[in-house]
């Protein structure tokens, strides 16, 4: 049996199909069927880098999954629930909403990711007007042009909602085997209003905007505005993308998918388990091992705010180790732990009186 | 659904731009697929499906095409095997 090679040319694809069509009728568990598995993954992966066929209109999915169950027009009015709409959404005059897509996923067994997916409607001036007068707003903010455009743009070949679902990876840490401090002290660290947004902080994003127009030409690093979800989906989903206004789209964009899919909750459990924490600190019990000698059940509340401070400027805050002792980096760490206790207090996570305790101690990671 | 043979449905989008929005439909309803045995395939597309052998024939007369594909059910592999232009 000749060893399956990469398919890199036009000819090494042709072979593959065929030998994909003479194994195809492989018996389960044999040796033939695990190389046919082997030469589908590899042909699939190889049509889908030629991007040969684009990620469809909702709309056209809709009336093709339509066509191949033999419904009609006034079945998706029934399952929509007025003619009007049924008429509106297949003429796009109306965009799907995400009840109407719930629906069709539960009683039609549709796919949420294909339906999920930007698409421009025909006519509503008013509707239109509206989100484009928010786009403008933001675009004014952010310095920079063709934002709103290019958000559909950049959605087109992310993850989809669908294959993001099935990111339900394990965890090394479940939230729930997290002390409450350590979660605070995360939350008010990276993300006070986590729970109270869908993915992305619009206020955030102009305050940054704002913040980096002030700071224009001054060198200083511009302001991300990342919430946690964002984070996630950077650290998930675009992983080695340098900074840009490009990634910073698809981030929002990932995000909202994100929330779309995830409980809050399990997006904040991956969220710290997959967070990079300086050195080879990768999640949150590892972190907890390297610099405390610690499970994460264990850490107290210093500790943990110390562990909180980390993600924005992992190996600048990082101490012990490897570390040279450094008085001004010692006080740089300590200087941001005490403000994730500040945080804390000021948002009512903790008293006044636990942060003042808190930030009196010193700095106790393994030397 | 893992999906081989993509390559025919891009080429004939190329040929017939008119069709080029439902093969990408068809290519995601086919990828979403959650096909373990014919039944599902029924359940799916039963409206416009026909069995010839080994091969499912789906007839989107409406689309102006004829797709023909054939199923693993146990590696949950859908092959394109051709796409044919129909009389809308």
């Amino acid at each position: 049996m000749t060893p399956i090679r990469p398919i890199r040319t036009d000819d090494d694809h042709r072979a593959a199909l065929a030998e994909i069509d003479r194994l195809f009728g492989a018996a389960p568990g044999s040796e033939d069927a695990d190389r046919l598995e082997v030469l589908c993954v590899l042909v699939a992966d190889h049509e889908r880098r030629q991007a040969q066929l684009e990620a469809p209109d909702p709309v056209d999915y809709l009336t093709l999954a339509m066509t191949v169950q033999g419904r009609s027009q006034s079945d998706l009015a029934a399952l929509l629930g007025s003619r009007s709409r049924a008429s509106e959404v297949l003429n796009r005059r109306r965009h799907l909403s995400a009840e109407m897509i719930g629906r069709l996923v539960r009683d039609w067994s549709l796919a949420a990711g294909p339906l999920s997916a930007p698409y421009e409607i025909v006519g509503g001036l008013k509707r239109g007007l509206a989100r484009g007068l928010a786009a403008v707003g933001i675009v004014a903010l952010l310095g920079a042009g063709a934002v709103a455009a290019t958000f559909w743009a950049y959605g087109r070949g992310l993850a989809s909602e669908a294959e993001i679902a099935m990111l339900a990876t394990d965890v090394a840490v479940p939230l729930a085997d997290l002390p409450p401090h350590v979660v605070k002290a995360f939350l008010a660290a990276e993300d006070a209003d986590y729970y109270g947004h869908g993915g992305y902080s619009l206020p955030a994003i102009l305050r940054a905007g704002i913040d980096n127009v002030v700071k224009l030409g001054s060198g200083a690093k511009p302001a991300g505005a990342a919430t946690i979800t964002q984070q996630l989906a950077k650290n998930l989903l675009l992983a080695g993308q340098p900074p840009s206004i490009e990634r910073k789209l698809r981030e929002i964009v990932l995000a909202r998918r994100l929330e779309a899919v995830l409980s809050k909750d399990r997006i904040l459990e991956l969220y710290l388990n997959r967070i990079y924490f300086g050195g080879p600190a990768w999640g949150i019990a590892q972190a907890s091992r390297q610099y405390f000698g610690k499970t994460p059940a264990e850490l107290d509340l210093a500790e943990g705010a110390y562990l909180a401070a980390l993600p924005k400027a992992p190996n600048d805050y990082r101490l012990g180790g490897d570390i040279a002792p450094d008085a001004g980096r010692e006080a740089r760490a300590r200087d941001r732990r005490d403000w994730v206790l500040g945080r804390m207090a000021a948002d009512g996570m903790i008293s006044a009186s636990a942060a003042r305790m808190a930030q009196g101690e010193g700095l106790s990671v393994i030397r | 659904m893992i999906v081989v043979g993509t390559s025919h449905l891009a080429a004939f989008g190329a040929r017939h731009p008119a069709s080029a929005g439902p093969l990408r439909a068809l290519n995601a309803l086919l990828v979403h697929a959650r096909w373990d045995g014919p039944d599902d395939i029924a359940r799916d597309c039963g409206a416009v499906m026909t069995r010839s052998g080994d091969d499912i024939v789906l007839d989107l007369a409406g689309a102006g095409f004829r797709v023909t594909i054939r199923v693993n059910h146990a590696l949950g592999v859908v092959r394109v095997r051709g796409v044919e232009e129909i009389s809308r």
